[in-house]
């Protein structure tokens, strides 16, 4: 937990004040504080502005640098040259965590921006066709099989001479434009005298607006040669066409003299642990640099493996560990089959009607642009789990079911689950007695992983609730624990993390219910539940009776105030919930508000074990709720 | 402004807008995808825009309100700037408008190489690959208050030799 501040005073305070703002946050009292300041104190909306304009900045600067020395990245040159080998190690280990657990890459702010700015000019808006761009550039690669020997030399050359032409045309347009900003800062910082004639002053002025007309013409000029370079496809630096083999480089077996004449689809750019190159001919083991010819694919062979390939159009697949990738395709739009495992795919803007498609034993996800992670399971009940990051996909079962899944959401294709783009939850954490789970236990553990949630498991004499629950989407506590004596009941009642709970005793110190004797208790035996607010998210879109247990259980309830959301009672006692809810905000029992939604659930120590597939998906509801996860329809 | 204004504008401002939105909504990834919705409508809208200025404020509004709706659909309205508040910052991203970010770029970059190889680093971790100070921390095995005092130590400095050598007295 962050440190109380003392009331901000000076810049520094609140430069401090900001930088914490810009990283774990502020709690309210410390927001509303800095709200206090920037309202009262015009110099601390300057230094707020310009901490904003300057983290863009530096951003915008580091990826400059980050950009320009990635294609030597690979060899450990530039920036790397600097490290140690244990930073190095450290560097790769954090990739490969990013790989599988979707965090953003070093690249990712380059990429996004070239490949946004790429995007929005391939829109239609400042071109025609986004297929231009594609067909110029295989019309500008040479073919090694349909040119002579000379004519690339010849052609190097002409390139050559194309780019140190360029370039000094860009130094010239770079030193005017200083000359121009010079000039024009010395004539707005030009005193008017006060007997001056009054011509010298509009002269002056003139001036000044040529000086802005020259530079702004300048500088257009310059962002259209940038966009034209990339209109045409220039290859980016250090991927240049291969000339004559080198006679000391070993070519890969894989690589037939027929399939050398081919136009490659994309380049291994780095090789971790066991990976290899599958093609018609047999797998060879993959090395950094390697081109994927069309047809061929690559393979990740143990849990530590990884790889990254990359397009000429910045595409970049970071590949986990036993992972297979299959027949790579760049025809009519980029293609890959993922027979196995885990990739997270930075997907450059595709040209118009030629989106990139990963297909997978269960189904294909097509994307236009955008950052994704895909999991595909053997089992074929787990099937395959897109998660998108940034952008659309279209997910599409073997079915032909499809749902669009946006930022922030996932879906799963797989036999026997339903189709729904749902958002992707962060963390849940799940509070037992002990760390030996009993049977029902290990059933909502199983649950809750299979909903998508990286959940951490605590015993409940050991939690150490503030902290272990921060940043955490739910808190679950079981009924096997003992609330009384483990679980400080202030910490609990103004918990501002979401909390389900089958624990009856707990209801109460949550302020769930009323703490008075027939307020709440666990002595109905039952294996039904009456819905009664069907159309509640919480209903999971049941109603009536319904089952919800193999075998008759002492079903938890509580007596709840009208501000709770009441879904289901017994089918003879309206008066007792037993799935019941409280919105963020609402009167409690106690009439404090719910510092966070609370959903109170019917469960008993064991019954977990034996639910229904109705009990299963009212819990399901209530986890998806109490976590804000709700699903997102799919067609 | 046609289509094509509206476009070339917007990439030019990108990062003026991207910083608006990030104070907004805290977090550079939503920023960038907040920024793609802005660029889409004001394509929308580009015959009510009037002229370069119009954009800009209209973009920022609409930033505005996409970004705390943003924030209200994540739960996170009460953590926000307060809307008044936003309305007083109006005045100084207005002023921010006339500021040319790229040559501020290249200066600041002036700026970065100057710095200590440890602030470089903090920079590169914080602002690159989006580590929280408490990563930082672990990372350079020091503590979360030490990693903040660092990045307003050096947000410090980076001012202070940006205003130097906007006025030239410092040169790379």
């Amino acid at each position: 937990m962050p440190e109380p501040m003392p009331p901000p005073g000076t810049p520094e305070d609140f430069l401090e004040l900001l930088a914490r703002r810009f990283d774990a946050g502020l709690s309210p009292d410390e927001e509303r504080r800095m709200n206090e300041r920037l309202r009262q104190d015009a110099g601390c909306r300057e230094l707020f502005v310009q901490h904003c304009l300057h983290a863009q900045m530096i951003r915008k600067a580091c990826a400059t640098e980050s950009a320009a020395a990635s294609p030597s990245e690979a060899q450990a040159g530039g920036e790397e040259s600097g490290r140690t080998d244990s930073a190095r190690k450290s560097r790769r280990s954090t990739r490969r965590r990013r790989a599988l657990e979707g965090r953003p890459s070093p690249w990712k702010f380059a990429v996004t921006a070239a490949g946004f700015l790429i995007g929005l000019v391939t829109l239609g808006v400042l071109l025609p066709s986004g297929d231009d761009r594609t067909h110029a550039a295989k019309a500008e690669r040479p073919r090694p099989s349909e040119a002579p020997r000379a004519e690339p030399q010849a052609a190097s050359e002409a390139e050559e001479r194309k780019q140190a032409q360029a370039e000094a045309q860009r130094r010239a347009a770079e030193d005017r434009l200083q000359q121009i900003e010079r000039k024009r800062e010395e004539l707005s910082r030009r005193p008017a005298l006060p007997d001056a004639n009054p011509g010298d002053e509009d002269r002056r002025r003139k001036e000044i607006e040529e000086l802005r007309s020259e530079k702004e013409r300048i500088e257009r000029e310059m962002r259209e040669a940038v966009e034209l370079a990339r209109k045409v496809g220039a290859p980016p630096q250090g991927e240049k066409p291969r000339g004559p083999q080198d006679p000391g480089e070993v070519r890969p077996e894989a690589k037939t003299p027929a399939e050398g004449t081919r136009v490659g689809v994309a380049k291994v750019e780095r090789v971790e642990g066991e990976a290899y190159v599958l093609a018609p001919t047999g797998k060879v083991a993959a090395k950094g640099g390697e081109i994927l010819l069309p047809g061929q694919g690559l393979e990740t062979s143990g849990a530590e493996s990884w790889a990254v390939l990359v397009y000429p159009d910045g595409t970049r697949i970071e590949v986990g560990g036993d992972t297979d990738l299959r027949e790579l395709r760049a025809d009519g739009g980029k293609r890959i089959y993922v027979a196995k495992g885990a990739v997270r795919a930075e997907v450059a803007k595709q040209p118009a009607g030629q989106p990139m498609v990963f297909a997978t034993p269960h189904g294909e996800a097509t994307v236009l642009g955008t950052t994704l992670r895909i999991v595909v399971e053997s089992d074929p009940k787990k099937g395959t789990r897109l998660e998108v990051e940034k952008g659309k996909v279209q997910l599409k079962t073997l079915a032909g079911k499809t749902a669009l899944v946006e930022s922030g959401h996932f879906a799963v294709a797989a036999t026997g689950v339903e189709l729904a783009a749902r958002r992707i939850l962060r963390d849940a954490l799940f509070v037992t007695d002990s760390m030996s789970l009993n049977a029902s236990d290990q059933a909502v553990l199983k649950r809750l992983d299979r909903l998508g949630f990286r959940v951490t498991l605590k015993e409940a004499s050991k939690l150490l609730l503030r902290e272990d629950a921060q940043g955490k989407a739910v808190v679950i506590l079981s009924s096997t624990i003992s609330p009384s004596k483990e679980i400080p009941a202030r910490e609990l009642n103004s918990l501002a993390v979401p909390v389900l709970t089958w624990e009856f005793n707990l209801f109460p110190v949550l302020g769930m219910t009323g703490s008075k004797k027939g307020d709440f208790g666990a002595d109905i035996e039952l294996t039904r539940v009456r819905i009664t607010n069907p159309t509640h998210v919480l209903a999971a879109g049941l109603s009536g009776a319904v089952p919800v247990t193999a075998r008759p259980q002492g079903l938890k309830w509580g007596k709840v105030p009208p501000t709770a959301v009441t879904i289901a009672v017994p089918e003879d006692d309206p008066q007792k919930a037993v799935i019941f809810g409280y919105e963020a905000g609402a009167a409690l029992a106690t009439g404090k508000p719910a510092p966070e939604r609370r959903v109170g659930f019917f469960m008993a120590n064991e019954s977990a074990a034996s639910l229904t597939r109705e009990g299963w998906a009212l819990f399901d509801a209530a986890v998806h709720w109490a976590a804000e996860k709700q699903p997102v329809s799919a067609k | 402004m046609n289509k094509e204004e509206v476009v070339r504008v917007l990439i030019r401002e990108q990062a003026k807008l991207l910083a608006y939105l990030y104070a907004i909504v805290r977090e550079s990834s939503l920023a960038e995808d907040l920024f793609q919705e802005v660029v889409v409508l004001a394509m929308q809208k580009h015959e009510e825009i009037t002229d370069v200025s119009h954009l800009l404020l209209w973009s920022r509004r609409v930033g505005r309100l996409e970004g705390l709706k943003l924030l209200r659909d994540r739960r996170r309205a009460g953590v926000g700037l307060d809307e008044d508040v936003l309305d007083l910052l109006e005045a100084s991203w207005l002023r921010a408008d006339s500021i040319d970010l790229s040559r501020e770029t290249e200066l600041l970059k002036g700026c970065m190489e100057k710095l200590s190889p440890k602030a470089r680093e903090i920079l590169r971790l914080k602002y690159v690959q989006a580590t929280d100070g408490a990563h930082i921390a672990r990372i350079l095995q020091t503590k979360v208050h030490s990693v903040y005092v660092s990045l307003t130590r050096i947000h410090k400095i980076l001012a202070e030799c940006l205003a130097k050598r906007r006025l030239g007295v410092e040169h790379a």
